[in-house]
């Protein structure tokens, strides 16, 4: 088309004549044939009536407003909005006497009927929703045509963003705003509903300053509407910028996912952005460590990782804003150290400090305590050699700050393992750094850390490659290498090989000798490193033998730093325990309280470590109570000069369940396994070993106190975890573990299944430890116990007399296991109907018990089952005597459902005792 | 920019005066962002506005004017500049234009039974007449085609049709005087119509 310029002037010449003057006028311009048509038609349109573009412009328009409408009760004013699940219109109840204004939300799509019903129940239970930070769920229905609709109490407010921009300006306004926004979510999933579409969008404030969270599960609701098969997965209605990574990817929505879409608001409602990218709409806030911490916990991309209820989410932003730390401290720990790698990643000594502060970390919620110590070893041997070689320290400099711009972008802080991929990245840089010299170097240092990490397979390679070849040209250079020596001599014990574990440590022990011979705390340190190196290779004795020697020489080697020694006082106090020499494991333990004393202030740390040390002295001693005050006093010490959680915290915390399970206050000592797992929760990375053990600890208190239910369901949970890290069935933890599972079994009712694990268990035995190991008389001796509980003594008596047998080759006479053993007898004896046998053994059972001043639990279920005998001899009173002493313990120690209390409850309400 | 993916919250009330004035003075300078913003703000506008004023006279032929006109006085209040308002007038007359015109497109798209799916909420409440739909993408076609080689002359048609302008304000608005406005507006009006019936 050409302009009209042409044609203007003709057309206004033209109109402005009479209409039948027109056509001839037109013929008469100079115009060819198109233009002159063209105008023709013109000219015929102008002369119509009226305005036919208003018309039809108003025609369509017509159709696209809403058409007055009634909605039950309710008369629509206006559309308010619209969005992906709907429009929303203001609307009034209009039959009534008063006017009340709602929303009226009419969904789209056109349900079947069976979507319908689900509506209809989806529906109930929104309505069930009463919050004052709610909009609340009317009243519904659907259209004539069939269209779904709800009524919604209206809100009048700002959008929650603009609200903060105008009226939110300080993080206690904001944090109040949000809080009501958990209150809110907390409430909505304690009724089992989940949001699944959190947004700024769907919060308004009113002009009281009042938060309402609009749209309660309606996109649940929705998708009710929907006739598909994954409704519990619908993708379709969320917002991409605030749903959670599993709902984005089309996996189950929980209350967590919820969880994650909070998180992302609450960073767009402190720094205006909803990611780093994003900019700020409102003020931003600086964000400190801790509340970083507390977003990155909340919108982890595991939802297991995130805060497990809205209430929990609350609880760390309450404690944030009264200045305790947060629960989210690992994430915190972890950022903190970011930037300070980020800040320092130009000089040398501020990198290896991170690296040693970072290793600290991993250490804290590591495995093993004395690791500290090897870390800031390797930070202080890193340091050194750099300082000793100006050229190699610049070449490691490059090194490392390359290392840290790789591993630490400024990225989310959503990486769980900072360290390690710090490592990661250090190690690729490593692989393109061409000189064999600081290569060298960098791979001994990493090693270290790796190890550390407990990530022995990467480390050993890397230590190896380190080491081939170098030969130290000084002092210093022998000694950091006998450190790495060491430190191959641990890799390679732990990782099974014992001979070439001692190998390496007595390497570290020659470089020692031939650079440094007078140097008395060098020679302790290869004596501590050879001990420990004989304890892995299986030969403890040589190991205390060692370790003796070694602690008389520290104590003529006042150089030797106290972390050192105290770790060694620790090791051999814990191999004598285990060999049965509790006294000499409590003597070592105060020899090395002395020393802390004399150069420590009255509490510090290593008074811990020593505390704990002797408990388990007592333990082994039999003096559970004694073990218990002093685990009491460690961990008081632990809260108040190192940290309430953590996984120090959390061996304290098993040592002193297992001594209270010992006493036999088990529902105490189950509190405590839960706080100690929790506490291993906190700590993140704790290998699948200590995990399962926990669960298995656990699993044993609560069969202890008789929840049988939940200890198999703790046991199993022990062993998916073991399965998971591909642990098999020789491994020394599964063995454990499944025996103590094996033995609730039975109790439990569960014979078969018991039996054939313990069968299992006692030939593998028999292969690995032999049989002359306590490992099967105990197996032996369940078996037994097992074959009680089934009512075959002729299977039983064999077993148990073999059991004896082994036993009495190992523990002493007056051991309580030989008062138990006559329990056994008694059952079998009343199994074969012979009560008068059974009468004598549970009489010297429950008088060896008193005797020896047992367990008061044990002298109770000894004293209940005599007095089933008597009752069985209708001795009734006597019973009842008996019962009578039986019960309080009982019931004091004991769950209802735990088979000796049950058994004693049911005599009791047979003879007619109460208490 | 499509009203349908607009990112306007459920529920959400009109910005603040404040806000729009902000808006036109950084697109003034400049700021297309803002522009964009502008525009989705009254695009949510305008729709409230048509739903309302529609419902109250359905089988009016109305249009636009008072449409706009209150898009306006919402937006930027009764005492905004005459710089604003002359702004606000051409983004409101477009932004009008495009809903109507999507509008007409999403009810044409349900009825042959396209996209089914996404059928939209207000689309089938309605109860349209397929020919007015039909004739209003005709005469966005042909706007278009004029505003090729017309520039000014589309323009007026759309601030008169679509933003609901007096001729005294489309001439203020465009720098022009009133007599080229309404020679500008029987001329194109000649010819759109020629063009529909064509």
């Amino acid at each position: 088309m050409t302009s009209l310029d042409a044609l203007a002037p003709y057309f206004e010449r033209l109109i402005a004549l009479p209409a039948a003057a027109r056509a001839d006028a037109l013929a008469e311009l100079p115009l060819n044939t198109e233009d002159r048509a063209r105008l023709a038609r013109m000219l015929a349109a102008d002369a119509e009536d009226g305005d036919a573009l208003a018309h039809l412009i108003g025609a369509s328009a017509a159709a696209s407003g809403a058409p007055a409408r009634q909605l039950g009760p309710y008369r629509l004013l206006h559309e308010i909005g619209a969005g992906g699940m709907g429009t929303v219109f203001l609307a009034e109840r209009a039959d009534g006497q008063f006017t009340r204004q709602v929303a009226i939300k009419l969904l789209r799509g056109f349900p079947t009927r069976d979507a319908s019903r689900r509506l209809r129940q989806e529906r109930q239970i929104l309505a069930g929703l009463d919050h004052p930070n709610i909009a609340g769920l009317l009243d519904g229905g659907e259209t004539a045509d069939g269209q779904p609709w709800l009524a919604m109490e209206y809100v009048d407010g700002m959008p929650l963003l603009a609200y903060i921009a105008q009226h939110a300006s300080v993080l206690r306004d904001r944090l109040a705003l949000f809080d009501a926004m958990l209150d809110a979510v907390a409430h909505a999933h304690r009724h089992l509903i989940v949001h699944r579409d959190l947004k700024p969008a769907n919060v308004l404030v009113t002009r009281e300053g009042v938060v309402k969270l609009l749209d309660f599960g309606i996109a649940r609701l929705v998708d009710a509407g929907e006739d598909s098969a994954r409704r519990e997965t619908s993708t379709r209605v969320y917002s991409r910028g605030y749903a959670s990574p599993e709902q984005q990817e089309g996996r189950a929505i929980t209350t967590a996912s919820d969880i994650y879409s909070l998180g992302v608001m609450l960073r767009e409602m402190l720094t205006g952005a909803r990611d780093t990218s994003a900019a700020a709409v409102i003020a931003p806030l600086p964000l400190d460590a801790e509340l970083a911490g507390i977003l990155a916990k909340a919108t982890a991309r595991d939802p297991l990782q995130r805060y497990a209820s809205a209430n929990e989410f609350g609880d760390d932003l309450q404690r944030y804003r009264i200045g305790l730390p947060v629960r989210a401290a690992r994430w915190t720990r972890t950022y903190r150290l970011r930037k300070f790698v980020g800040r320092h990643r130009l000089g040398f000594a501020a990198a290896l400090l991170a690296l040693a502060a970072l290793t600290g970390f991993v250490w804290r919620i590591g495995q093993e305590r004395n690791r500290a110590v090897a870390a800031e070893a390797v930070a202080q041997h890193a340091q050194r050699a750099a300082e000793r070689d100006a050229a190699s320290a610049r070449a490691s400099l490059d090194f490392l700050a390359a290392a840290f711009a790789a591993a630490a972008p400024e990225q989310a802080m959503s990486r769980q393992v900072s360290v390690r991929s710090l490592l990661d990245a250090a190690r690729a840089q490593l692989a393109q750094n061409p000189d064999p010299a600081v290569a060298q170097t960098m791979q001994r240092l990493l090693a270290h850390l790796y190890a550390d990490l407990g990530e022995a397979a990467i480390a050993l390679p890397l230590l190896r490659t380190g080491l081939d070849g170098v030969v130290p040209a000084d002092r210093t250079e022998a000694l950091h290498l006998a450190d790495d020596y060491d430190q191959l001599s641990e890799l390679l014990g732990v990782q099974g090989d014992g001979a070439g574990g001692l190998a390496a440590a007595r390497t570290a022990q020659q470089w020692r000798e031939r650079f440094a011979p007078d140097d008395a705390v060098e020679r302790v340190r290869s004596m501590a490193a050879i001990a420990l190196a004989e304890h892995r290779n299986g030969t403890d004795t040589e190991a205390i033998t060692l370790l003796r020697q070694a602690m008389n020489l520290a104590d003529q080697a006042p150089g030797l730093p106290l972390d050192t020694y105290v770790d060694m006082t620790q090791t051999l106090a814990t191999l004598l325990a285990t060999q049965g020499d509790a006294q000499e494991a409590e003597a070592v333990a105060d020899r090395g309280l002395h020393r802390v004393d004399a150069q420590r202030p009255a509490q510090s740390p290593e008074h811990v470590k020593l505390l704990h040390s002797k408990a388990n002295a007592r333990s082994a001693a039999g003096d559970p109570a004694g073990a218990e005050k002093l685990l009491r006093e460690a961990i008081a010490l632990q809260d108040r000069m190192v940290a309430s959680g953590g996984s120090q915290m959390m061996v304290l915390n098993n040592d002193l369940a297992l001594v209270l399970n010992d006493l036999g206050r088990y529902r105490e000592a189950a509190q405590l396994l839960q706080l100690s797992d929790r506490n291993m929760a906190d700590a993140g990375l704790v290998n699948a070993d200590d995990r399962a053990l926990s669960h298995s600890n656990f699993a044993g208190v609560l069969e202890s106190a008789g929840d049988y239910a939940t200890a198999i369901a703790q046991f199993d949970v022990a062993m998916r975890i073991l399965d998971a890290s591909g642990e098999g069935a020789d491994h020394q933890v599964r063995r454990r573990i499944a025996r103590a599972q094996a033995r609730t079994l039975g109790i439990a009712g569960q014979h078969e299944r018991a039996w054939a694990m313990f069968t299992d268990l006692r030939q593998r035995c028999v292969r690995i430890e032999g049989e002359d190991s306590g490992e099967y008389a105990l197996l032996t001796w369940q078996l037994a116990q097992l074959a009680m509980r089934m009512r075959k003594p002729d299977v039983g008596q064999p077993l148990l007399d073999e059991a004896l047998r082994h036993w009495h080759a190992l523990v002493p006479d007056a051991h309580p296991i030989f008062l138990h053993a006559r329990r056994m007898q008694a059952a079998f004896a009343v199994q074969r109907g012979d009560t008068g046998s059974a009468a004598r053994e549970l009489e010297s059972a429950v008088a060896g018990f008193a005797a020896i001043g047992a367990l008061p639990v044990d002298l109770a279920v000894a004293r209940s089952e005599l007095a089933q005998v008597r009752w069985r001899q209708q001795r009734i009173e006597d019973a009842r005597k008996l019962l009578r002493q039986a019960l309080p313990p009982l019931r004091d120690a004991l769950l209802p459902g735990e088979v000796y209390r049950a058994a004693a409850e049911n005599l009791a309400r047979r003879v007619g005792v109460s208490a | 920019m499509n009203p349908r993916h607009d990112r306007a919250g459920d529920g959400a009330p009109v910005p603040g005066e404040h806000e729009v004035t902000k808006l036109i003075a950084a697109w003034r300078h400049g700021d297309t962002d803002a522009r964009e913003a502008l525009v989705e703000r009254v695009y949510a506008n305008v729709r409230a506005i048509a739903a309302q004023s529609l419902r109250s006279s359905p089988a009016a032929t109305l249009g636009t004017t008072d449409l706009a006109h209150e898009a306006l006085i919402r937006l930027l209040g009764a005492e905004a500049s005459w710089q604003d308002r002359r702004h606000l007038f051409h983004v409101v007359a477009q932004a009008t234009r495009q809903v109507l015109v999507d509008a007409a497109r999403r009810r044409l798209a349900d009825k042959r039974g396209s996209g089914a799916e996404h059928v939209a909420l207000d689309a089938a409440l309605d109860k349209a007449d397929p020919g007015a739909d039909a004739n209003l993408i005709q005469l966005d076609d042909a706007l278009r085609d004029l505003a090729r080689t017309d520039a000014r002359r589309a323009q007026i048609v759309e601030l008169v049709y679509f933003g609901g302008l007096e001729r005294a304000e489309v001439a203020a608005s465009l720098e022009i005087s009133e007599t080229t406005v309404d020679r500008d507006l029987r001329l194109a009006r000649a010819w759109l119509r020629s063009a529909l019936e064509a």
